[in-house]
C-alpha cells in the first residue's frame, strides 16, 4: 500500500481512537449518563443531589409519569430498571412499607433493592409517587454493581465464626440470611446474622464474608432510649445541676421526691417533649435523643426570678419579688418551661446568636413555643406573675416590661445584649397577627419550620420575613392564606425590604373621572391600566356619617384601606395593582347619599420597584436559566464546590406567577424568526419550564443569541416580559 | 503519534468554530431583506440581495454606496455596501455588516433555592461580517427585440468571512455561496424564475 494513503488510514484511525477515548471517558461516569437520561425524561426540571464521593445520583426530584393503571410496585421497578440498572435479571425491588401522605396525597413507597433475590443491605429507598402514578422523589443508596451471589460458606460455618467473635456463650442465634452487604465499599455476599445476648443486652447484626469467612461488619442494634429527662434540685443558680431528684426514661421513671416544687416542672419539662416530638417528630431538643437536664431551684431564702437555658441545661429560679409583686417559681409556669426548651432547640438548628435582633428573634421563637405549649392566652408566665404578664404577645407594650411592636419602637441599646428581651415584641407581634389568622397550631409549625429549616445563626428580623415565608409556602403554597399573614403580619410591623412607600403627588398623574357614586350601589369598581399606585380623591364626603367607611381595595394583594368618613374632600391611597381591578364599598348607615370620585391620582414610574416590593403584577422574575448555555458544567452560584450546574440539553424559562394565567413563551433568533413557542394555562406560584433547545422541527438551535418574550393573559391584564438567551456549545 | 493526535483535536476545534459562525450566514445584511423574510432569491439589478442570492446584483445599471441600519429584536445592525457593474457583464460587491445585541443577564442555579438567579452580570452578542459578491451573465440568448423569447441566465458568488463572540467565547468562519438567476423576456416583459 502507498505509505501516502497509509499515513492517512493511520490519521484517520487515530480519530476514531480519539472519539472512541473521549466517548469511554464521558460515558464511563454512569452517574453522568443516569442525570443525562433522568433530566431528559423529567417533564419538569430534574434536581438530582449526589451524596460526597458518590458517583450514583442519590435523590431525585421532578415529574418522571408512568402508565396509571400500573400498581405501584410496577412503577417502582419500572423507574429503577429505566435509570439505575438495565439487567432487570439482577436486579429487582421489593416494597416492604408504603403509605399516603396526608399533605401532598402522594404515597410514600419504601423499597428494598435485591440482586437476584438477596437483598441488599445498605440499598433501601423511598419514593414519592402521585396519584397518577408519576415519580416525583427518590431518595437511597443504589447498588448497581453485580456480583456472583453463590455462596462458598456455608450458613452454619458464619454462625459459628460470628458467635466465636463475639464471645458470648449465651447468645441466641436467628437464622442467618444471605444478604448483599453494600453498606459502604463495593458489594460483598455475606451472610447476616442477628445474636441476641443475654448477659448484657444486646442485638448484634453480623455480616460474615459468604466466601471467606471474614467479618465485614458488626453492630449492636439495641435502640437507646431516646426520651431520657433528668431533674435536679439545686440550691442556687451557681452550683448545677444540684441533686438528682427524678430520672424518666421511656421505660420507667424514678422520682426520689413528692415535692410537687420539682414534680410540677419535670412533668412540664416531659410535657414540652413530648409535645415536639409529637407535632415535629424531634427526639429530644437537638433531635439526637440528647438527655434533658433541668434544675429547680427551691432555696425559699434566696430571691431568683429568672428561667434560664445555659447552653447545656435549664435552670428555673424559685420566684420571689419582680417590681414589688410576688412571682411564682418560674418552673412552675408551662410557657416558661416551653420558652428555655426552645432556646435548646434553636442552640441545635438555627444557632441565633443572642445579640441584638438574632437574639431578639431566638426570644421571640422561645416565646412562640410558651404559646403553643399554652395556647390559652396571648401571655407569657402569667402563671407565675400576672396583670402584667412577664411577655404579651398580642400587646407587647402591656408586659410587665413593656416592648415595641413596631419597628418605628425598636430600641437600639447595649443593655440586655443589644435588647434582645425587648425588641422581640415586634417578632412577638408577628406571631399574634399570623396566629389570629390561621390558628396557633398552624403559626407554630410554620415558625418552628422556618426555625428548623430556614433560619441561620445570623438571621434577623427581615431574613426571618423571608424564611418565614419560604415555611409557610413549603406548608401551605404560594400565596396561600398562611404566605399572606406573614408579609402582611412583617408589613403591619414595619419589617420589610425598603422604607414605606410614599406617594409622590407632585410626580403622579391625575386622571380625571368626576363620578357620582350613589352609596346604595354599595360598591363601584374601576380599572386603571398601568397605575402602580393610586391615590383616590373623594368629594362632597358631606352625607357620609363619621362611622361609615369607604373600603378601598385591590383584588390580589389584599391590602384594604378603610376610612372613615368626612365632611370634606379627602383622598384615600390604596396599593394598586398594575391593570387591575379597584373596588370601593361603602359601609355606610346612609343608604341613599352621593358623592363625587374626583378621579384618580396613579403613577407608573419604578414599575420594576413596584413590583418586588407589592408583588402585584401578574407575573415577575421572569428569568432563562441557565444564560448563557453551555454545554461543557458550569459551577453553581451557591452549594458545595464541584456541583454542576447541568450537563444536558436543556434550559428553564423561569418566572413568578401571582395569578391564575395563560402564559406563552415565544422564542426569536436575532433575524426574527419564530424559533420555538409553548403555551400552557398556569396556577399561581413560581414556575419552571423546561425546553430542550430544539426549534419547532425538532432541530437543534444553532449557537447565538434568541430572545424570549413571555406573555401572561388573564383577561383583564396582559404582561410581556422579554429575556435575551444566549447559547454556546 | 502525539502530533497526530493535536492534529485531530485541531482539526475538531476548526469545525467547531465554523459552525457556530454558519448561523451569522443566513443573517439578512439590508433591512429590506430581512423585512422581506429573505423574499428576495429571484430580484435582480438590486444592490440589496446579495446575502440572499448572489446572483441577484447583476444588472444594476450604476455604481451604490450605502450605509443601512436598522433593529430586529434588540439585535441593531449595521451595514455598508457598495455596489458596481464591471465592463463585462458583471457585477462586482463589497459589504460589511455589523451587529449587536447586548444586555443578556447571566443566570446560574442556585441549589439551595431551587431555582435559577441572576448573578447580576450581563453579557452581549457581537458579530461582524465582511463579503465579495459577483454575478455575471453565463448564458443569453437575445432576438434582438424581434418576435420571440429572450433568455439569459445570471451566476453570482459569495465569498463571505464572519466573526462573532458571546459572552467570553469568540468564533470565525469562511463560507462561500453561490446562486443563480433565469430572465426570461418575451415581448418585452421580463418572467423571472
Amino acid at each position: 500500500m502507498n505509505s501516502k494513503y497509509s499515513n492517512y488510514i493511520r490519521i484517520i484511525a487515530q480519530i476514531v481512537v480519539n472519539m472512541l477515548f473521549v466517548s469511554v471517558s464521558t460515558w464511563g461516569m454512569s452517574g453522568v449518563w443516569i442525570e443525562q437520561q433522568l433530566m431528559d425524561r423529567s417533564i419538569t426540571p430534574a434536581q438530582i443531589e449526589y451524596q460526597p464521593n458518590e458517583t450514583i445520583p442519590y435523590q431525585v426530584k421532578g415529574h418522571f409519569p408512568y402508565d396509571r393503571s400500573s400498581a405501584l410496585e410496577t412503577v417502582v421497578r419500572q423507574f429503577m430498571q429505566e435509570f439505575f440498572w438495565q439487567d432487570a435479571s439482577m436486579f429487582d425491588v421489593v416494597i416492604y412499607k408504603q403509605r399516603v401522605d396526608t399533605h401532598t396525597k402522594n404515597t410514600i413507597v419504601r423499597f428494598q433493592q435485591t440482586m437476584k433475590g438477596v437483598p441488599i443491605f445498605g440499598s433501601r429507598l423511598v419514593m414519592h409517587i402521585t396519584k397518577d402514578n408519576a415519580v416525583v422523589f427518590m431518595s437511597g443508596r443504589v447498588t448497581s454493581t453485580s456480583i456472583d451471589t453463590t455462596p462458598t460458606l456455608s450458613s452454619d460455618t458464619a454462625m459459628q465464626i460470628a458467635n466465636q467473635h463475639l464471645n458470648q456463650a449465651n447468645s441466641i442465634t436467628q437464622s442467618p440470611e444471605l444478604t448483599v452487604y453494600a453498606y459502604e465499599g463495593s458489594p460483598q455476599l455475606t451472610w447476616h446474622l442477628i445474636l441476641s445476648t443475654t448477659k448484657t443486652i444486646g442485638k448484634w447484626h453480623y455480616f460474615i464474608d459468604a466466601h471467606s469467612g471474614n467479618v465485614v461488619a458488626h453492630y449492636n442494634a439495641i435502640p437507646h432510649a431516646t426520651k431520657h429527662l433528668k431533674t435536679y434540685s439545686a440550691a442556687s443558680g451557681y452550683l448545677l445541676p444540684g441533686t438528682l431528684v427524678i430520672d424518666e426514661t421511656i421505660d420507667e421513671t424514678i422520682e426520689e421526691t413528692t415535692n410537687p416544687r420539682l414534680t410540677i416542672p419535670h412533668q412540664y419539662v416531659s410535657q414540652t417533649y413530648d409535645y415536639f416530638l409529637n407535632h415535629f417528630g424531634m427526639n429530644s431538643y437537638d433531635n439526637q435523643g440528647a438527655t434533658v437536664i433541668t434544675s429547680i431551684m427551691i432555696n425559699d431564702t434566696q430571691n431568683y426570678v429568672n428561667a434560664s437555658w445555659d447552653g447545656d441545661q435549664m435552670f428555673f429560679g424559685n420566684g420571689g419579688k419582680l417590681l414589688g409583686k410576688d412571682v411564682e417559681p418560674l418552673g412552675e409556669s408551662l410557657d416558661i418551661v416551653a420558652h428555655e426548651y426552645c432556646h435548646a432547640i434553636t442552640q441545635h438548628s438555627a444557632g441565633l446568636v443572642y445579640w441584638k435582633e438574632t437574639g431578639a428573634l431566638n426570644e421571640s421563637i422561645s416565646d412562640v413555643c410558651g404559646i403553643l405549649l399554652d395556647p390559652h392566652d396571648w401571655k407569657i408566665g402569667e402563671d407565675s406573675l400576672d396583670n402584667p404578664p412577664l411577655r404579651d404577645i398580642q400587646n407587647p407594650n402591656a408586659a410587665v416590661w413593656p416592648q415595641p411592636d413596631h419597628m418605628n419602637d425598636y430600641v437600639h441599646t447595649h443593655v440586655d445584649t443589644g435588647g434582645v428581651h425587648i425588641n422581640s415584641g415586634i417578632i412577638n407581634k408577628t406571631f399574634y397577627l399570623v396566629a389570629s389568622q390561621i390558628s396557633i397550631p398552624n403559626a407554630g409549625q410554620i415558625y418552628i419550620r422556618a426555625l428548623r429549616n430556614y433560619f441561620n445563626s445570623t438571621t434577623g428580623f427581615y431574613g426571618a420575613r423571608l424564611g418565614l415565608i419560604e415555611s409557610a409556602i413549603d406548608l401551605y403554597g404560594p400565596l396561600s392564606s398562611a404566605h399572606v399573614a406573614i408579609r402582611e403580619a412583617f408589613d403591619a410591623v414595619g419589617i420589610t425590604n425598603t422604607a414605606p412607600l410614599d406617594f409622590d403627588i407632585a410626580n403622579a398623574q391625575f386622571l380625571p373621572l368626576n363620578k357620582t357614586i350613589n352609596t346604595s350601589d354599595n360598591e363601584y369598581t374601576h380599572t386603571i391600566p398601568g397605575a402602580t399606585m393610586i391615590k383616590v380623591s373623594l368629594k362632597n364626603l358631606s352625607n357620609i356619617n363619621i362611622y361609615d367607611g369607604i373600603h378601598i381595595s385591590d383584588k390580589q394583594d389584599v391590602k384594604d384601606v378603610f376610612v372613615n368618613g368626612g365632611n370634606s374632600q379627602d383622598t384615600y391611597i390604596s396599593k394598586a395593582i398594575i391593570g387591575d381591578t379597584i373596588k370601593i364599598n361603602f359601609i355606610t348607615s346612609n343608604s341613599n347619599s352621593n358623592f363625587i370620585i374626583d378621579g384618580y391620582y396613579y403613577t407608573t414610574q419604578d414599575i420594576q420597584t413596584s413590583q418586588a416590593i407589592h408583588n402585584n403584577a401578574i407575573v415577575s422574575n421572569f428569568l432563562i436559566g441557565p444564560n448563557p448555555y453551555r454545554i461543557n458544567p458550569r459551577f453553581v452560584v451557591s452549594g458545595s464546590p464541584g456541583e454542576f450546574d447541568h450537563k444536558t440539553d436543556q434550559i428553564t424559562f423561569q418566572f413568578q406567577l401571582n395569578r391564575p394565567a395563560s402564559v406563552t413563551v415565544f422564542v426569536y433568533d436575532l433575524n426574527g424568526e419564530l424559533i420555538y413557542k409553548r403555551s400552557k394555562y398556569e396556577s399561581p406560584g413560581l414556575k419552571q419550564w423546561p425546553w430542550n433547545i430544539r426549534n419547532r422541527f425538532g432541530e437543534q438551535l444553532a449557537n447565538g443569541m434568541y430572545q424570549a418574550h413571555l406573555l401572561v393573559e388573564d383577561g383583564q391584564s396582559k404582561a410581556v416580559l422579554k429575556e435575551k438567551l444566549g447559547i454556546l456549545r | 503519534m502525539i502530533k497526530q493526535i493535536i492534529l485531530c483535536l485541531l482539526g475538531f476545534s476548526v469545525v467547531a468554530l465554523a459552525s457556530n459562525a454558519a448561523v451569522f450566514m443566513n443573517t439578512p445584511w439590508d433591512a429590506k431583506t430581512a423585512g422581506m423574510g429573505g423574499a428576495v432569491t429571484s430580484v435582480y439589478g438590486q444592490f440589496n440581495t446579495p446575502s440572499v442570492n448572489p446572483a441577484g446584483i447583476y444588472g444594476i445599471q450604476n455604481r451604490y454606496a450605502s450605509i443601512t441600519t436598522y433593529r430586529i429584536i434588540d439585535a441593531d445592525y449595521t451595514v455598508l455596501s457598495f455596489m458596481s457593474p464591471l465592463w463585462f457583464q458583471s457585477v462586482i460587491g463589497i459589504s460589511t455588516v455589523g451587529v449587536s445585541s447586548e444586555g443578556a443577564k447571566e443566570t446560574v442555579y442556585d441549589r439551595n433555592q431551587h431555582q435559577y438567579v441572576q448573578t447580576g452580570r450581563e453579557f452581549g452578542y457581537q458579530g461582524f461580517g465582511g463579503q465579495v459578491s459577483f454575478a455575471r451573465s453565463v448564458f443569453k440568448r437575445d432576438t434582438n427585440c424581434q418576435q420571440g423569447i429572450d433568455f439569459e441566465v445570471i451566476g453570482g458568488i459569495n465569498t463571505r468571512w464572519v466573526t462573532e463572540s458571546l459572552a467570553e467565547y469568540r468564533s470565525s468562519g469562511y463560507g462561500v455561496d453561490t446562486g443563480a438567476l433565469a430572465i426570461i423576456k418575451h415581448n418585452g416583459l421580463a418572467q423571472r424564475g
